[in-house]
This record gives C-alpha cells, structure tokens and sequence, in this order.
C-alpha cells in the first residue's frame, strides 16, 4: 500500500512502502551509536585494531578484485581444470587466512571497508 | 609434502566450522525475523528504525561536501586525513597502472591487466 | 566576533528562506551570482545526535517544498561570509550543474532482504578448490538475479539510481533512486507490488528525502 509522498519529519517516520524488518541491517544499527560519535580516538589498542582493520581491508579489496577476474575467467574458459583447482584452492585458503585474522583482530566483516566521504565507499 | 596437505586439510576443517557457525547464525537470524514477525513486533518501531538509518546515510555519507579535505575513516577511526585533490589524482593512478576501474558500480579488471 | 556559520543548502531561488534553523535561529541567504547558500549563526557547529538531526532535516525539507536546493552534509559550517562566497564561485558550474540534474525530483532509499537461503548442503567440506569457486560464481549470479528482479524495475520509474553496490552478504542490499515528484506515489506502488509478488525479498523504502545521494556527478 503506497502513501501520499508527505514528509513529516517530526514523526521520524519516513516509510513510504513496503515492510521492512531488521534482522539483515542489525549491525548497522548497533554500529550507529559510533558514528553519530564520530571522536578521534586515541587510544592506542583501537589505533592498532583502526591500523588493522585498514590493512585487512585493503588486503579484501584485493582478494575480491582476484577472486571475480578468476571468475571472469573461467566463465571465458580460458583456465585448465588443472588452473582453476589450483586458483579456487589458494582462494579458500586465502579466505580462511583472512577469517583467522579477522579473528585474532576481533573485525566484523562489516568493518572492512573504507569511507572515502565523497567518493563512497571502497568495497 | 604430507606436512602440507596436514595444513591443508586442518585448514579447510577451520572453514567448515567456520562455515557450520555461519548457518547457524543465519538459521538463528532467520528463526529471531520469522518470531519477530509473528509477535508482531511494532511496525512502527521497524519504521523508526529504517527511517533513522536511511537519516543517517545521508546526512552523514550524502551532500554537498564543503570542504576539500576528506578523512579516510575506519570504523569511525578517523586516519588519515587527505587533500581531495591529491586522493583523486592517486585513485587516477592506480586505475592508470594496475589496469582497474574503480567505478561507482564496484571495481573491476581490465582484460589487459592479466 | 567568534562563532561560526552553518551551511544547510546550496540554492538557486531567489526567495527569502521559509524556514527556521536550527535551535530557532534565524536563516540568511548569501549570494554569488545566481547561487545562495542558506546559512545560520551557531557558537559552535552541532556534534550529531539523533534529536539534532532530524531538527536538520526538517529545516532542509521545509526549504525544497518551495525551491530546488543541494543538501550539505550535516555538520558543515565555515567561519565567514566569505568562506561561502568563495566556495560558491569557485564551484559555480558544478553547483549549476547538480541543480539542474535534481530540479523537481526527490531521493528514495530502497532496501531489500533477499531471503534465499545459502547452501545448506548435507555434505560439506572438505571440498576442492574447483567447487569453491564454483560456489562463489553461483552466489555472484544469485546477488545479480536478486538485483535485476529488485533494482531493475525500480529503476525504471526513476530519473537516475546509485545502484546497489556488490556487498559481501548476497541477503542485503541498499539503494537510492532519484525519481520525480509526480513519480513518487508510483514508485511506492510499485514497491509495494514486488514485496507481494516477490517470494524471495522483501522490500522497503523510505523518503521522499532531499537529493543527498544526487548532489555529485557520477556518471562514467
């Protein structure tokens, strides 16, 4: 059911149509609370975890950027059954890699991103 | 040879935990969206909530910037911050030299950069 | 005289500002050329909150019920006349630019649920490294096809869209239309079609908003 296009904001409601539930946008909703308390922290074990958390993704942008050309290529057929064994063998171990250290940092795969303010994000 | 394959294979009984932990959260988000539902639980809370995410979305990632310079943020970790002339030129670069396209519909190979 | 001027919106109507600012104070124009910037005098720029926020959103949609304006980003404020002066020469053309491409439109935000469920196969790894791939190539083809069937006709009732980008979870996705007024009532119907007609999403949306995600050239 659609509504009149009204905007009455002093309701805080903006639904226009449909139902929307949750579940899928939880963590941005915890996440919230820091960036509406965007501070410069200076702390030093969350430098570390922010300087970890730029490596890995970095680190993610790559690993995808691989991972679909892969894909890319094997829908063009141009790799052996022998090459992509291989490709999708390094790929899951790189991706368990990745998952060990997401760990060790404690970095919830919605953390691996960048904000370039203007630009979007990064991945 | 036989050490490697060990690794190998301790590695990918990693992932298939790592994996049987996924499906598990996913069938618990799942099972929590289908109780919620069925509780009923405030339309208008739901409302609310998509309606102050979609705010924040824009009034803090949208509009017009002002100024030149941008801060590269992780997690709300500001880093580092950039002249946004400079940070242009570098993306132009790096799409130059390692044959991508950082486009806004995600990034993607040129044929040529294999 | 310290303090500090926070900026609202970029406009190019000739008319005295509608609204009010924030915390009641007064707004003012300040002109370049054809361009205005809609401003207000604070002690200091406002740390976001939610209450703050949606104060400034009503001020901005006050303002586009009776011109065409750009949104700045929240919390964006200089420190003289000048400063705005400055800018807005400097950036005539894109400012002119980015009015024309959202006159008489609005942004709605479109989020989907995609419900698929990921495979829950009875026999799990280990696997080769070949099904692997073959398991991302399918998940990439699952996030296309929910993508045509959501984004596709959406997209179609609008002027222009920031399309989903390609997230790491298939299940979500998030996108902003910029559609035309008139347009806006269809656009709702038709999101309320696809949320009953389709099985596997469930789909929302959100607005009419002020063209946030519209204010920058994007083209390739």
């Amino acid at each position: 059911m659609s509504k009149r296009a009204q905007t009455n904001p002093s309701r805080r409601s903006k639904l226009l149509a449909g139902d929307p539930d949750f579940t899928p946008f939880g963590n941005e909703l915890d996440r919230l609370d820091g960036a509406l308390r965007r501070r410069v922290n200076a702390d030093r074990e969350n430098l570390e975890k922010g300087l970890a958390q730029l490596v890995l993704t970095l680190i993610e942008l790559l690993r995808q950027l691989m991972e679909r050309q892969a894909l890319r290529r094997i829908d063009g057929g141009s790799l052996t059954a022998d090459e992509v064994e291989r490709l999708g063998e390094t790929f899951m171990l790189l991706e368990e890699r990745m998952n060990e250290l997401k760990e060790a940092f404690e970095i919830e795969d919605e953390e691996l991103n960048l904000d370039l303010g203007p630009l979007g994000r990064l991945i | 040879m036989s050490d490697q394959r060990k690794q190998v294979q301790r590695r990918r009984e990693a992932a298939a935990r790592r994996r049987d932990r996924d499906r598990e959260a996913w069938r618990a988000r799942n099972q929590a969206s289908q109780e919620r539902q069925e509780r009923g639980v405030s339309r208008a809370l739901r409302d609310r909530d998509v309606s102050l995410l979609d705010l924040v979305d824009r009034l803090l990632d949208g509009g017009v910037v002002i100024h030149g310079d941008i801060t590269l943020a992780v997690a709300d970790v500001d880093l580092v911050y950039v002249g946004l002339r400079a940070l242009v030129a570098s993306v132009e670069t790096i799409e130059r030299d390692a044959g991508v396209s950082l486009s806004a519909s995600g990034p993607s190979l040129k044929a040529s950069a294999l | 005289m310290s303090g500090v001027l926070y900026v609202y919106a970029i406009t190019d109507s000739l008319a005295a500002p509608s609204a009010t600012g924030l915390h009641g104070a007064a707004l003012r124009r300040i002109k370049s050329g054809r361009l205005a910037a809609l401003v207000s005098e604070h002690a200091t720029t406002p740390e976001p909150d939610e209450e703050v926020l949606w104060a400034h959103e009503q001020v901005i949609e006050e303002l586009m019920s009776s011109a065409t304006i750009l949104p700045l980003r929240f919390g964006s404020s200089v420190e003289r006349a000048e400063d705005v002066i400055a800018m807005l020469a400097e950036r005539r053309e894109e400012f002119v630019d980015a009015l024309e491409r959202v006159r008489g439109a609005v942004e709605l935000s479109v989020r989907a649920e995609l419900l698929e469920a990921p495979r829950l196969d009875p026999a799990p790894p280990p696997r080769s490294g070949t099904a692997y791939l073959m398991e991302r190539a399918e998940q990439e083809r699952r996030g296309r096809s929910a993508v045509e069937l959501v984004h596709r006709p959406l997209a179609a009732l609008a002027r222009s869209s920031v399309p989903p980008v390609g997230t790491r979870d298939p299940h979500q996705f998030k996108a902003a239309y910029l559609v035309d007024a008139e347009r806006v009532e269809d656009f709702g119907s038709r999101v309320g079609e696809l949320n009953a007609d389709l099985d596997s999403a469930r789909v929302s949306c959100t607005g009419p908003w002020p063209p946030y995600s519209f204010v920058a050239e994007r083209g390739r």
